[in-house]
């Protein structure tokens, strides 16, 4: 445990080490507020690619994707499918008119093209809640990840996380945060492909095959619960226990579990057999081995809209997340926007493949993260399992350090759009009021973290690609392809969609799940909210045309002409 | 006849523009032709070895001092058709690949119907996990590239007939 800690400690604070090392060395040129916001634009589609790709693998798709895998069976994949899915949209609609239209943030856009401060100041309020919604589950993994490695306290995780990104972004802006975007993409490919690949040779040589039955223990297995919780166990098994469990202290004695709900206490130890079928933390599913391989509604309530929905959002929430769009402006013109936006999928592709590897095999040999209900752990705790010694601490320290590349990237990126948009919009520009924007966007989600306790990485991302796919999203591809878009439609769209789908997040949030149809509602509102924003937006538009903008039709033609056919 | 007199005389460099009755230039005429003609204008044709009495040939027709995208920079009527069109073409081409992207995760969750999906395929690993994981991710690298393929070109077809490229 300790040279697993050691390895651990020394990578992370080596990644951080050389990400601060990289900010300072584009930090001598950023003078200016433009200069803090704007990257040079001399970076080519596949560095800018590689930085896009870097932004969007957050904690969610590093440690969560992995997490739910392994806890909800092979249908949480789609997720990852419709990720990749929502960037060729991104390709389709938004990219090149996007980057001609020549706005940084998508307030700007908003301004520009509707003309109207009111629909700014909007989209700006949006923008807020996507990058905090979005920053909940950076804090999240990077807290479990410190504290399942080190059993440091979670907080040390979100502090670590909070200086580095503050030192970059409050230092080098965009500039250097280019340059450790696109080379992070590739220290995190790195560190889960090559651990994935050991393993997969590992698995091979052990000859275990996927379980068919529920996930049973490989060996006789020690478990150690940090926080109080309520496992469901389906077969009796027996136990050794120490500590308490069911309100009972036990001091190392053998007790018979039924097949029941049981409560089990804060630093309870439970030793079981070899062959035992393993308990599941009572919010999880408990799937057979068949349920678990087959893509499947059965287990969850309305679980065919649930999905529906989810997929939904993710897919358009894609196409309006402010942190991304803006990365585009990096480019030189619409054409090298979309080029960049091309590449994405291809990366992502890449990607994608390893936590699924490690969610399936997390299932075989560390299925008593079922039980703890740590599911996000399992890309950190497989390595040691399947190679114990130093291998195995080296492979942890490898992924670790792509774990913490994979927050401090994203959250650096968030954290530059938001206070790109909060310093333009409220403080009206200048370098110190970026850096007021900067201290600003990291402080909200840092007050809230304590209360996203139980929620996953890959649950948290989706709630801000929620907010994005009914608010942003409709105003982009409204506002790029259809002249007759009001500032009165896309401000009514905003306000309708925008507001119901934070309303819905922060419930889930706070009040956590509840049965039936209205909770399905609740949890994932997309395909109800999205195609109701969208007929919000036209609706109005179509109800008020006097309205229209009289610079609707120079402002399209300006955004999809290509630029050597436009005097400048 | 040294060069094709276009259909409305513009005042040559050097001339002073002729006065109309009011006392103010008139405003500028416009040819109004298929952008077929003009292209057809603009080539040599095929049998004249010095074309234009001895004169290299220099390039799409011009002789008015209008071309197509006089007219996109002065926002006129027929800049707007022109800019629509293209918009229109763009429009079409994204929603094309928008439908083939809705359709194949719409499609997803009947992955679920597959008769002995469970079973372990060729590496151990289930077939719909193995689908999931890795087979649609190739569609959609495919389709990002036709996409920006296919607008790029008619961007610069578009910057073609305007005689911008």
């Amino acid at each position: 445990m300790t040279g697993v800690a050691v390895a651990a400690a020394l990578s992370v604070l080596a990644l951080a080490a050389a990400t601060v090392g990289l900010g300072s060395f584009g930090r001598r040129a950023a003078v200016t507020a433009t200069d803090l916001m704007v990257a040079s634009r001399g970076v080519t589609s596949l560095w800018n690619a590689s930085a896009i790709s870097s932004e969007y693998i957050s904690a969610a798709a590093f440690l969560g994707t992995a997490g739910l895998v392994l806890a909800y069976g092979t249908d949480t994949l789609w997720l990852p499918v419709a990720a990749t899915g929502g960037f060729v949209l991104l390709v389709a609609f938004v990219t090149a008119p996007l980057r001609r239209s020549g706005a940084y943030t998508i307030s700007d856009f908003a301004e520009w093209r509707l003309g109207s401060v009111t629909v700014r100041r909007i989209s700006s309020g949006c923008v807020c809640f996507i990058g905090w919604f979005y920053l909940l589950p950076q804090f999240q993994g990077a807290g479990v990840t410190l504290r399942v490695l080190t059993g440091a306290p979670v907080w040390a995780g979100w502090a670590l996380v909070v200086a580095v990104v503050l030192t970059l972004t409050l230092s080098g802006g965009m500039r250097s945060i280019t340059d450790v975007q696109a080379v992070q993409f590739w220290v995190k490919l790195v560190a889960i492909a090559v651990p994935a690949a050991a393993l997969l040779v590992l698995w091979r040589l052990d000859g275990a095959d996927t379980p068919s039955g529920p996930p049973v223990f490989g060996g006789a297995t020690t478990i150690r619960v940090q926080t109080e919780s309520a496992v469901r166990v389906t077969a009796p098994t027996a136990v050794t226990v120490r500590g308490t469990l069911d309100g009972e202290r036990h001091d190392g004695e053998r007790v018979v579990l039924s097949a029941r709900d049981h409560r089990v206490g804060a630093g309870a130890e439970l030793v079981f057999p070899r062959g035992a079928a393993v308990p599941h933390a009572a919010r999880l599913p408990a799937h057979s081995g068949g349920a678990w391989a087959m893509p499947s509604e059965r287990g969850r309530d309305h679980a065919l809209y649930t999905t529906y929905s989810a997929l939904l959002a993710v897919l358009l929430g894609t196409m309006g997340l402010p942190h991304i769009l803006m990365r585009f402006y990096t480019n030189t013109c619409g054409r090298a926007a979309r080029r960049t936006a091309a590449m994405v999928p291809g990366l992502l592709s890449l990607f994608y493949v390893f936590p699924a590897l490690y969610g399936t095999l997390g299932r075989l040999y560390t299925p008593e993260l079922l039980m703890t209900g740590d599911t996000d752990a399992t890309i950190l705790t497989l390595p040691r399992r399947l190679a114990p010694g130093l291998p195995g601490s080296l492979l942890v320290g490898l992924v670790a350090a792509g774990a913490f590349a994979a927050f401090i990237s994203t959250t650096c990126g968030v954290v530059v759009a938001l206070a790109g948009t909060v310093s333009q919009c409220v403080l009206r520009g200048g370098t110190g009021s970026f850096r007021v924007g900067a201290v600003f966007a990291l402080a909200v989600p840092l007050c809230v973290a304590w209360t996203a306790g139980t929620q996953n990485a890959a649950g948290l991302v989706t709630l801000a690609l929620t907010v994005s796919a009914c608010s942003l999203c409709p105003l982009l591809l409204l506002g790029l392809w259809w002249r007759g878009l009001t500032p009165l439609g896309a401000g009514a769209g905003l306000v309708f969609g925008g507001g119901l789908a934070v309303a819905t997040g922060g419930a889930g949030l706070f009040l956590g799940p509840r049965p039936g149809w209205t909770a399905a509602l609740l949890a994932q509102p997309a395909l109800v909210l999205a195609p109701a924003t969208l007929a919000v937006m036209v609706g109005v538009s179509l109800a008020f045309p006097r309205s229209v903008p009289a610079r609707a039709d120079r402002a399209l033609a300006r955004m999809h002409l290509p630029e050597e056919a436009v005097l400048h | 006849m040294t060069e094709p007199r276009p259909s409305v005389p513009e005042p040559r460099p050097g001339e002073t523009p002729a006065l109309d009755p009011h006392g103010g230039t008139p405003p500028r005429r416009v040819v109004v032709a298929n952008p077929r003609t003009r292209v057809a204008r603009s080539v040599p044709p095929p049998d004249a070895g010095e074309p234009y009495a001895g004169e290299p040939y220099a390039g799409p027709y011009t002789g008015t001092g209008w071309n197509y995208a006089t007219d996109l920079d002065e926002q006129t009527e027929l800049g707007a058709v022109f800019a629509r069109t293209l918009i229109r073409a763009q429009l079409r081409t994204a929603l094309g690949t928008g439908g083939l992207v809705l359709g194949v995760v719409a499609l997803l969750p009947l992955l679920a119907f597959v008769p002995g999906g469970a079973h372990a395929g060729p590496i151990g690993l289930p077939l719909p996990w193995l689908v999931l994981a890795a087979g649609i991710q190739p569609l959609w690298v495919y389709a990002a590239r036709r996409q920006a393929r296919l607008a790029e070109t008619a961007e610069h077809d578009f910057a073609r007939l305007v005689g911008r490229p």
